[in-house]
């Protein structure tokens, strides 16, 4: 049962090109920026099983957008406040807010609408810069890095060899 | 296709969204457990406590089991307990966010049961309005006294106004008298008076033979009695306004002292009142036997009043947001907007009610409970009722509370019950006569009505095979033991009770049959004693008032005599006045003699020097 499940994880993390990685970086922002337990994170869950998303990627980012959001938190209300009482989407809102589904998804608070609206108008922006970024890392800093003496010294040790063949379990 | 697409990823978002619902039916409970436990006890102030939350997916629904709501006053104490509570909820409006709750049971409802633990937490809650602190308008508390009276001992402990008024007259007499002094030493005295007589026989006139020089001396002295009459004038002008001043001080005071006497009566009607029981007390005597105990169920039932309030009252605005406070992190602020279907977001529609009292059981229920009347545009409405209470033959409670319009708000309450059986009921706990309904049935039927912040109730009860007990720590009075016996008697009688004000100050009127009963048996006995008290009364407060009276009459006889005096004074200046005005004219009439005397000697010259002329002209 258990070497299943490490099937499963290995076989879904296995991706490496940088517009996985970045992909899963940027559902990670909407993940992090906004409430967890809202319905659209359902959809994003959903994306990023089912679409060939890096998950390192998406864990890592999670955690450092969640970092980021608690800073951002009042500047969210504040921007949300500002986009649910703009008086030209009073209508659109007021149909919003008599739908059933869309009242699950909580648009009708100040931080899920703020953090939200930043994290959507964010997402292909940061994918295509994860994207530049990603690529031009492994042509720069990688290639230096494993030419490097402490590069060379670090990869013969047993600790490291250890944890490649872990990545080999659980990832690349 | 496969490129973009992992197909197992699927299957791992069905695994994990099944996961997380099958969490959610497993953990509900619990969680819907702590929610009521945390909002419950945020709401009421005190422990609020569940044992278990069991959740039922079709219909959707929860069984609470023994909800336990601490009463705030009394941490060891519940305010209610409830053995179960199942509801089911409207799915559809669960979607929008609203906890609409469509049918809900509420099992073994029971009141006032012990703690195991103290259900008191740290931190106060504010509370919303409550009508705990009522201000009765009837300042009379307690059974005036039915036995004896010790009359020195009431004189000892109150203030007479009567007494006060002829000391305070005392002392502005005394003031009064301290300001006259300066005055009075600056009267003449007998040697100043003897001064003026001798001065004015002093004046006088020698004649000198030569006219001119006679009616010089003669004016000289006509001037010298001018001056001395006008000194005379003063003293007699200030002489009289000093009197003036005494006999008005005098009268005044004097009108006053006569007022200590209507002072003195009003004093002894006042202690009468407060320490007998008057004829006219004994109109309403069953006021007084009852009324305390009228007192203390009304306040009962507005303290329970003030703590089922929240339930179905707001008190904030609903709808309105508040801008300037920020919310908690990550929380935000849900923004409203107009529903085409306004709901609350807690209603529940309908709750069966089954209560277990000490006294039996009582079933009802309950429409349209919630805290948002104005959205729902209903009010709440109860009917309770039962047919199986031990000592009640059957009781029906129907009300409404009316909180659509909160400016217009109107709580109603209609209680009605027939054969409620009392037994050993203190009715009124004073030494003079403590009174105990020792058994009683009693048809009830009272209307409470609550209109904004106006409170209105008019209760009548009728009370039939009633025996009362009144056990005397001592030996009564006469009055006592007169009322002990007449109401030893009664076994039915009817009473009623009115209630009118607001939930802070209201006024509690209690009349029954009693008070003809009574009056009659003890009405002369009263009137007696009253009497026999205003006597005493009377004797004592004259006796008091003796001394400082006729010290105040002494004073003022002799600010009399002090007046009478000044008017002999006067009597003898203008005496002295007028022998100088008698010296003045006898010096008058001289000079005018010597002024005729003169003009004759003059006049017989030149009718001499006329003849010689006239002699010398005939030659």
């Amino acid at each position: 049962m258990f070497d299943s499940v490490l099937k499963i994880i290995k076989l879904i993390n296995s991706e490496q090109d940088p517009m996985q990685l970045s992909l899963g970086f940027a559902f990670a922002m909407i993940v992090g920026m906004t409430p967890l337990l809202s319905l659209h994170n359902l959809l994003v869950l959903l994306l990023i099983l089912v679409l060939r998303v890096n998950l390192s990627a998406f864990l890592l980012g999670w955690a450092l957008f969640s970092g980021i959001a608690w800073m951002l938190d009042p500047w969210f209300h504040d921007f949300g406040t500002t986009i649910l009482q703009h008086a030209s989407l009073q209508s659109l809102w007021t149909d919003m807010y008599n739908n059933s589904l869309w009242r699950l998804t909580r648009f009708n608070n100040t931080v899920v609408m703020g953090s939200l609206a930043v994290s959507l108008a964010a997402f292909i922006p940061l994918v295509l810069l994860g994207n530049l970024l990603v690529r031009r890392y492994r042509v720069h800093v990688v290639g230096w890095v494993r030419s490097s003496r402490i590069g060379q010294a670090v990869m013969a040790n047993n600790l490291f060899r250890r944890y490649q063949a872990l990545r080999g379990m659980i990832g690349e | 296709m496969n490129r973009f697409i992992r197909w197992p990823g699927l299957l791992a978002f069905v695994l994990i969204t099944g996961l997380i619902a099958g969490g959610t039916v497993l953990f509900a409970g619990k969680a819907v457990e702590k929610g009521i436990e945390i909002a419950g006890t945020q709401m009421v102030g005190a422990k609020v406590d569940v044992n278990k939350v069991s959740l039922s997916l079709s219909p959707l629904g929860f069984s609470i089991y023994r909800l336990q709501v601490t009463d705030p006053e009394q941490p060891m104490v519940n305010a209610f307990d409830v053995a179960e509570v199942d509801f089911h909820m409207d799915t559809m409006e669960l979607l929008r966010l609203k906890t609409v709750i469509t049918d809900m049971q509420i099992k073994g409802l029971q009141v006032n049961t012990p703690r195991k633990t103290s259900g008191a937490i740290l931190r106060a809650e504010a509370k919303p309005e409550q009508a705990a602190e009522t201000d009765a308008e009837e300042e009379k508390g307690g059974l005036p006294a039915l036995n004896e009276v010790d009359v020195a001992a009431i004189f000892q402990r109150e203030e007479l106004a009567s007494l006060e008024h002829i000391n305070r007259l005392k002392v502005d007499l005394g003031q009064a008298r301290e300001q006259w002094k300066s005055a009075l030493a600056g009267m003449p005295n007998d040697e100043k008076i003897n001064s003026y007589s001798q001065r004015i026989s002093e004046v006088s006139f020698d004649r000198t033979g030569n006219t001119a020089e006679d009616l010089k001396q003669l004016e000289a002295a006509r001037k010298t009695l001018k001056k001395l009459r006008a000194e005379i004038k003063g003293d007699m002008d200030h002489v009289s306004e000093t009197r003036k001043e005494l006999l008005l001080v005098n009268k005044t005071i004097s009108s006053s002292a006569r007022e200590a006497k209507t002072m003195a009566g009003q004093d002894v009607s006042r202690l009468r009142e407060k320490y007998s029981l008057s004829p006219e007390g004994l109109g309403n005597i069953s006021g007084l036997l009852f009324g305390e105990k009228v007192q203390l169920l009304l306040q009962d039932a507005l303290v329970w009043y003030g703590k089922l309030m929240p339930i179905y009252r707001r008190f904030e605005s609903s709808g309105v947001e508040e801008e300037d406070t920020r919310p908690e992190r990550f929380a935000g602020r849900d923004i409203r907007f107009p529903e085409q279907r306004p709901m609350p977001d807690f209603l529940v529609r309908k709750a069966g009610v089954s209560m277990d009292l000490p006294v039996g059981k009582i079933t009802g229920e309950i429409r349209n409970l919630t805290s948002d009347q104005s959205v729902l545009g209903h009010p709440l409405t109860f009917n309770l009722f039962s047919k199986e209470m031990h000592d009640v033959q059957d009781i029906e409670i129907t009300g409404t509370f009316n909180h659509v319009d909160e400016a217009n708000s109107r709580d109603n309450i209609r209680v009605v019950a027939s054969h409620i059986s009392l037994k050993e009921l203190d009715v009124l706990k004073d030494d003079q006569f403590p009174l105990q309904m020792a058994a009683a049935k009693v048809n009830l039927e009272g209307d409470l009505e609550l209109i904004g912040e106006n409170l209105g109730a008019h209760v009548k009860t009728d009370f039939m095979e009633t025996s009362f007990a009144i056990p005397f720590a001592e030996k009564p009075g006469a009055i006592a033991e007169g009322l002990a016996a007449a109401i030893k008697d009664v076994d039915a009688f009817n009473a009623e009770v009115v209630i009118s004000g607001t939930i802070r100050k209201h006024g509690v009127s209690f009349t029954s049959s009693l008070d003809d009963v009574l009056k009659d048996a003890v009405g002369e006995q009263v009137r007696k004693a009253a009497a026999e008290l205003e006597k005493n009364l009377r004797a004592e407060l004259d006796q008091r008032l003796k001394g400082p009276r006729s010290e105040l009459d002494k004073e003022l006889a002799g600010l009399k005599k002090t007046a009478d005096d000044l008017d002999k004074l006067r009597a003898r200046l203008k005496k002295v006045d007028d022998e100088a005005d008698q010296r003045r004219r006898e010096l008058e009439n001289k000079a005018k003699a010597r002024t005729d005397t003169g003009k004759q000697k003059i006049k017989e010259k030149k009718d001499v020097l006329k003849d010689k002329l006239k002699d010398k002209i005939r030659f």
